[in-house]
């Protein structure tokens, strides 16, 4: 259809040839992109696992009540603040299409990041309630303290007998609790889990704008205060300068008393960072991303509290046991 | 003149340092690719080894069971004895096809003279009710799951070192520092399927 497009520009004369190159070169465009998009769409479909929970539990076949919910996220949020390690319960209905539960169960280990990382020491308990089938996939972490058949023995001793009566609760309860009995020696924890530690949207957006009100209140306090003094330091000038404002001005002694002090605190900090090196801001904002610079390669959590999940390593080289019901 | 020939001497001495550090950037890409591949390599070894251990336990506990089928245990020490011959250099990927195909025929020789010998252990419910055996039989199929993973890992590794070893600039030092493309695994023929084991053995199969 496009075809005399060469034919004519060369026909035309020089801006038509101009625009010929032009239109070539935007299809030449088009085409690649329409290449690069059709070659990352194979690799998309063959990803297809479920969105990370956040929580260690989660259970979309409704089998789990909630005490039992809770009960299952304060021991595992405990396990994780003393060993370190990660077990996550997901249950689940029905496999996806044609998928194979120990390869299903390995590329879910690693897209939901289970484990800490370099340690990869995570356990997914996955659980299929129509297909009758259970996988417990095992980290490279912990491999040497849930070998294969230890997994295999919880799966056909703990677990599936009382799978077998519909005891999904007390299965996955009893299961959970065998893993966390095996594998308790094999690391130290540091008292905290990676999702409590991550910097949630929400709580990063209020350092922000407590900075902001900061800098605004600070600025205020140091315009009013320089109003009713003259020439002293910066801190001194705006500690004292709130009180002196402040009282100079009877009628809003409060309010300016408050955005001195406000003020004072402001200026401290911006002379304490300045004397540290670097604006205020950026010294801010770097010494908050220490703390958690080592995760941010895990996921943000929506969970943030208690039994919240965050991830970090997730590699596993398909250990574990695979049984049925 | 003078200064035709001194530009033209400018120009040569900037090209090959172009080249020379396009060299050594390829080089380098192309030795860590390489070192890549072989420490997956060092994987798949490893889990293959891992179940080459278990097999002298396996073969102790059935035939430890009374009057087990002698065939099936020949069967898994020969294919066992032929795996330790093939000869491949401990810890480099095979450079050939040819290295590859040996190894992994005579891996699935082994693999399928195991599932047999697990097939034929149903018979026994006597074995199939000891400890020893399940542990066994839950090993087996863990290592059988491990080696899947990591022959997955090695051929995305392989792949990756094969497409920069094609790649232009790198094929044309590729070729000069003898880099050359590395065999994958393939897939065996029915290996997509797992095994399949009957349950009902001197029974009449069940209507459908």
């Amino acid at each position: 259809m496009n075809l005399p497009l060469p034919l004519q520009a060369g026909f035309s004369g020089h801006a038509g040839f101009l625009t010929g190159i032009f239109r070539r070169k935007l299809r030449l465009w088009i085409a690649l992109l329409t290449i690069a998009a059709a070659s990352l769409n194979p690799m998309m479909a063959a990803e297809t696992v479920p969105v990370k929970p956040a929580r260690y539990v989660e259970d979309q076949a409704g089998v789990l009540p909630g005490p039992v919910q809770q009960r299952l996220l304060q021991r595992l949020d405990a396990y994780e603040r003393e060993t370190s390690g990660q077990i996550v319960v997901a249950v689940y209905k029905r496999l996806p299409e044609a998928a194979e539960i120990s390869d299903y169960a390995s590329r879910v280990f690693k897209a939901w990041r289970i484990g800490q990382q370099g340690r990869d020491n995570g356990v997914l308990v996955l659980v299929f309630t129509e297909d009758r089938k259970i996988r417990i996939e095992v980290g490279y972490g912990l491999e040497g303290a849930i070998p294969d058949a230890l997994a295999k023995r919880i799966i056909e001793d703990d677990m599936t007998p009382r799978f077998r009566n519909g005891d999904y609760a007390g299965g996955v309860e009893a299961g959970v609790d065998a893993l966390i009995a095996a594998s308790k020696g094999e690391y130290k924890g540091t008292g905290s889990t990676v999702a409590s530690k991550l910097i949630t949207p929400k709580s990063r957006a209020l350092a922000v704008l407590a900075l902001i009100v900061g800098v605004i209140a600070g600025g205020f306090g140091r315009v009013l205060t320089r109003s009713s003094t003259t020439g002293l330091g910066r801190t001194s000038d705006a500690l004292v300068g709130g009180i002196v404002g402040g009282i100079g001005h009877p009628v809003s002694v409060l309010v300016f008393g408050a955005a001195g002090i406000g003020a004072a605190l402001v200026a401290l900090f911006v002379t304490w960072s300045i004397i540290v090196g670097g604006s205020s801001g950026r010294e801010f904002r770097s010494g908050r991303r220490r703390d958690w610079g080592g995760f941010s390669g895990g996921w943000g959590s929506g969970g943030g509290g208690f039994g919240g999940f965050g991830g970090g390593g997730g590699r596993s080289g398909g250990g574990g046991a695979s049984g049925s019901w | 003149m003078k200064k035709i020939l001194g530009i033209v001497l400018i120009g040569a001495v900037v090209l090959l340092v172009a080249v020379g550090l396009g060299g050594c950037r390829a080089y380098n890409g192309l030795v860590a690719k390489s070192q890549e591949v072989d420490k997956q390599w060092a994987q798949v070894e490893n889990v293959y080894q891992r179940r080459a251990d278990l097999i002298p336990n396996l073969v102790n506990t059935v035939s430890g069971a009374a009057n087990f089928e002698k065939s099936t245990i020949t069967e898994v020490t020969a294919a066992r004895a032929s795996v330790g011959q093939v000869k491949i250099t401990p810890g480099q990927a095979p450079a050939t096809a040819e290295q590859l195909k040996q190894f992994q025929s005579a891996q699935d020789g082994l693999s399928s003279a195991l599932s047999r010998l697990l097939v034929v252990a149903e018979k026994y419910p006597d074995l199939k009710a000891t400890a020893n055996f399940r542990d066994l039989q839950a090993q087996l199929e863990g290592t059988e799951n491990r080696i899947t993973v990591e022959r997955q890992r090695f051929n995305e590794v392989v792949q990756s070192y094969n497409t920069s070893v094609k790649q232009f600039p790198n094929v044309v030092f590729a070729g000069m520092f003898g880099y050359q493309t590395r065999p994958y695994f393939q897939a065996v023929a029915g290996s997509d399927k797992a095994p399949k084991v009957e349950f009902n053995f001197g029974q009449p199969a069940p209507a459908k």
